[in-house]
């Protein structure tokens, strides 16, 4: 039988393919590497799809259950490994979904690799791909929903970040401060995924996330002199993505937040403890909470925006990744 | 003065402000340990600075006074907000200019215009049609002999998105502040075979005495294959008058509710003691596991906590009056409980394992859920349905002939509308158009 580690392998190689033709009809505008490009983008997603039926089975088989129903209550998102598999297969979809919405390609070959990296990362970060056994607080009803709401919420933050890293790419007038603090913020993120990993080494992996940082920049860069950033939909368009994209992000982190109070009802006698992964959610709440304001009050447009979409994604990786660094909270049981 | 109250708290800038204040100050408790125990700040960060760090209310922000200020400027500024901006919006939504006089198309996001070959009437009975097949709430606001204006409009509701969010948010608020007041969390450990009524707090002297007895039956660990644990299983009974009247197993997730105190399966240990309790009139002796109250006397309770194989020390905790003091006892020694006649020794102990329940009576839970769930239909309409309104004229152009303006606006994105539009039109056009040449002005 087919192992879920195959199938999101599998997905991964689709990706790559959609990678490939979504570059190739970037510069060659051909209509067969246009389909090809979005059908190898679907396929992952279809391939992937199946890799967590596949793994909640054989989750529930670790966990000795041998009715398949009880699955969800086994759903693969229970460690690092399988969060980064539904995180890059999230991104994907939320894209697809865009693409099909706003008829324009232009961002397949940023997303692919993007959401390959993510999970590719699992292999270079050295992640355990085995389906492991449920520890007794992870054994709830609630853990599919509260994941899987939270995860939508956290990819399409990154949808949003990612647009904005390309508004900034299209804009004519990005100034070397721009650049700053694209640097900065992208080494923050890198910094706080590769440290998640080893939890040593500090100044080392600050400054090989810094060259990290410094290459992603070099591409944007490259692409801004190249000038495929022209393919971009106009400024405008991208910052309603962008502000679409926190809205829907908003939507369902709200909801995994309230998901995740049920839940946390149910194991540990109340609804909220202010566990640091908690509190930096509702953090991240607040900051996304503050944006929507802000724009309704029309003060938010242009770059402040487009900062603004930063922050609130730096919120959300800090929340993802960064705070079982500081404390161990009741959370920790995610790696 | 109360003008610039109001004007002060009905600024979206404040709540802005107020949203990133408190996300900031979020920061604080997630870097800084929470709720410790004094000695162990004193370790890590030395006298002066936790002396700091108490006054500013860092070791425990989000009871801090400043904290509960800056969410209860946020519950005021959320009211007053939403009353300010409420009657605007209301005028907004449910009392539109329903006419369309020329001219006015321009000021639409979406317009478009075209001759149609037919009657008046006829037109605009189609039209009628076709917006109500859009599930549009139709009306005509003008009728005269060479001119007809329609308006229609759906989903109006969704411009109170926001102030059903509002509502939602103001109602965990309370429900925090409930439970906050009337809601208490702490432990109880019990010992296989054991009962009590004893709940602590997880730090400070308080303890609280339910109206009835909880008894352990049987504590069991189940493992995997592996040797990790796969659950934990306390046989629980619930003992009122002297009668057990509920039975269940609870697990870790899955809790046992009685009276509105709620049971979970949250730790386990190891330790039981016997203490004998004397007075001049009767002796017992009791078992008690290690960390749970056992009472003495009215506000008097003793709690082992250590015991040291090799001196025999038995670290205990004396609670008396809502004060706490920690001791050292011998075994088999009696103490005199102050202020009674009765004495008190331990004479056995065995190192049997306990459950450990988080004991947990929150009634700002149900508050909490209420306003969640509006939270969430609140954003779902804010977000994601849009206020839609079309305006029509219908313009008598000859005997047989009408030219219709159509134009429209949407709460968000006007795609969607733009796609009805054209599909309203399609129904004018396949009805009306046969004879007329490409409708140049679309």
């Amino acid at each position: 039988m087919i192992t879920s580690v195959e199938l999101f392998n599998g997905g991964m190689v689709a990706y790559f393919l959609a990678f490939l033709f979504y570059t190739i009809y970037t510069f060659s505008k051909s209509s067969w590497a246009s389909k090809l490009a979005t059908g190898f983008a679907w396929l992952g997603v279809v391939i992937q799809g199946a890799g967590f039926i596949v793994r909640g089975m054989e989750k529930a088989k670790v966990n000795m259950v041998s009715d398949w129903t009880a699955f969800y209550k086994y759903a693969p998102f229970t460690n690092m490994y399988e969060s980064l598999m539904l995180f890059g297969w999230t991104a994907v979809l939320i894209y697809l979904l865009f693409e099909w919405k706003y008829k324009n390609k232009a961002f397949g070959m940023f997303v692919m690799p993007l959401a390959l990296i993510g999970e590719l990362s699992t292999q270079i970060l050295g992640f355990n791909s085995e389906a492991q056994p449920l520890v007794p607080a992870l054994q709830s009803n609630w853990l599919l929903f509260h994941v899987v709401t939270t995860f939508i919420g956290y990819a399409a933050a990154a949808v949003s970040a990612g647009i904005a890293y390309a508004y900034f790419v299209k804009r004519d007038d990005t100034t070397a401060k721009d650049w700053a603090v694209i640097f900065i913020t992208t080494w923050f993120i890198f910094f706080f995924i590769i440290y998640s990993a080893y939890r040593e080494n500090f100044v080392y992996y600050l400054g090989i996330s810094a060259v990290v940082a410094a290459l992603f920049c070099g591409f944007l860069y490259l692409i801004k002199k190249v000038g495929i950033a022209k393919l971009f939909p106009s400024v405008e368009t991208m910052e309603q993505i962008m502000y679409q994209s926190v809205a829907v992000g908003f939507v369902f982190l709200t909801i995994g937040i309230i998901l995740g109070a049920v839940w946390a009802k149910y194991a540990w006698g109340g609804y909220w403890s202010w566990d640091p992964k908690e509190t930096w959610s509702l953090i991240t709440w607040l900051v996304y909470a503050a944006y929507l304001h802000a724009r309704y009050i029309k003060g938010l447009r242009g770059k402040p925006l487009a900062y603004f979409t930063i922050v609130g994604f730096l919120s959300v990786i800090f929340t993802y990744y960064g705070v079982n660094l500081i404390i161990p909270g009741l959370h920790s049981y995610a790696q | 003065m109360f003008k610039k109250l109001y004007d002060f708290f009905s600024s979206v800038k404040l709540a802005i402000f107020l949203l990133l204040t408190l996300a900031i100050t979020s920061i604080v408790g997630t870097i800084i340990e929470q709720q410790q125990d004094p000695e162990k700040y004193l370790m890590e960060y030395g006298q002066t600075t936790y002396k700091i760090l108490k006054f500013l209310g860092f070791t425990d922000v989000y009871h801090s006074w400043w904290y509960i200020a800056l969410l209860t400027l946020l519950g005021v500024n959320l009211i007053v907000c939403s009353i300010k901006r409420l009657p605007k919006i209301w005028k907004v939504a449910m009392e539109p200019r329903k006419t369309f006089s020329p001219g006015q198309e321009k000021s639409l996001r979406i317009s478009s215009s075209i001759t149609l070959q037919a009657k008046l009437q006829e037109v605009k009975e189609k039209l009628i049609e076709a917006l109500k097949a859009k599930r549009y709430k139709v009306e005509v606001s003008k009728e005269e002999e060479s001119e007809v204006h329609i308006f229609a409009d759906k989903n109006v509701y969704a411009r109170f998105g926001v102030y059903i969010v509002h509502l939602g948010v103001l109602i965990v608020l309370i429900g925090g502040l409930i439970t906050a007041i009337f809601g208490y969390r702490g432990y109880m450990n019990l010992a296989e075979g054991t009962m009590s009524n004893l709940v602590s707090f997880f730090s400070g002297p308080k303890v609280i005495e339910l109206p009835f007895y909880v008894k352990c039956n049987k504590f069991t660990i189940d493992f995997y294959p592996s040797g990790m644990p796969k659950a934990y299983i306390s046989d629980l009974s619930i003992i009122e008058n002297g009668k057990e009247v509920l039975r269940r197993e609870i697990k870790v997730n899955d809790p046992l509710k009685y009276k509105g105190v709620y049971f979970y399966q949250a730790s386990y240990g190891r330790g039981e003691a016997f203490l004998k309790i004397k007075d001049k009139s009767s002796e017992r002796i009791v078992g008690v596991a290690f960390g749970q109250p056992i009472k003495l006397a009215p506000k008097t309770y003793l709690r082992i906590v250590s015991l040291d194989g090799r001196t025999m020390n038995i670290g205990i905790e004396f609670i008396k009056d809502g004060e706490i003091r920690e001791g050292v006892i011998k075994p088999f020694i009696f103490y005199q409980v102050p202020g009674t006649d009765k004495v008190f020794a331990m004479v056995d102990f065995k190192p049997v394992f306990y459950t450990g329940l988080q004991v947990a009576k929150d009634p700002g839970t149900w508050v909490v859920w209420v306003g969640s769930t509006i939270m969430i239909i609140g954003l779902v309409v804010a977000f994601f349905i849009p206020h839609r309104r079309v305006w029509a004229r219908i313009e008598k152009k000859g005997e047989d002939k009408v030219r219709l303006v159509i134009g429209g606006l949407s709460s968000k994105g006007s795609e969607g509308l733009a796609q009805e539009l054209e599909e309203v039109l399609g129904v004018l056009k396949s009805s009306y158009c046969k004879n007329t040449p490409k409708e140049e002005e679309l």
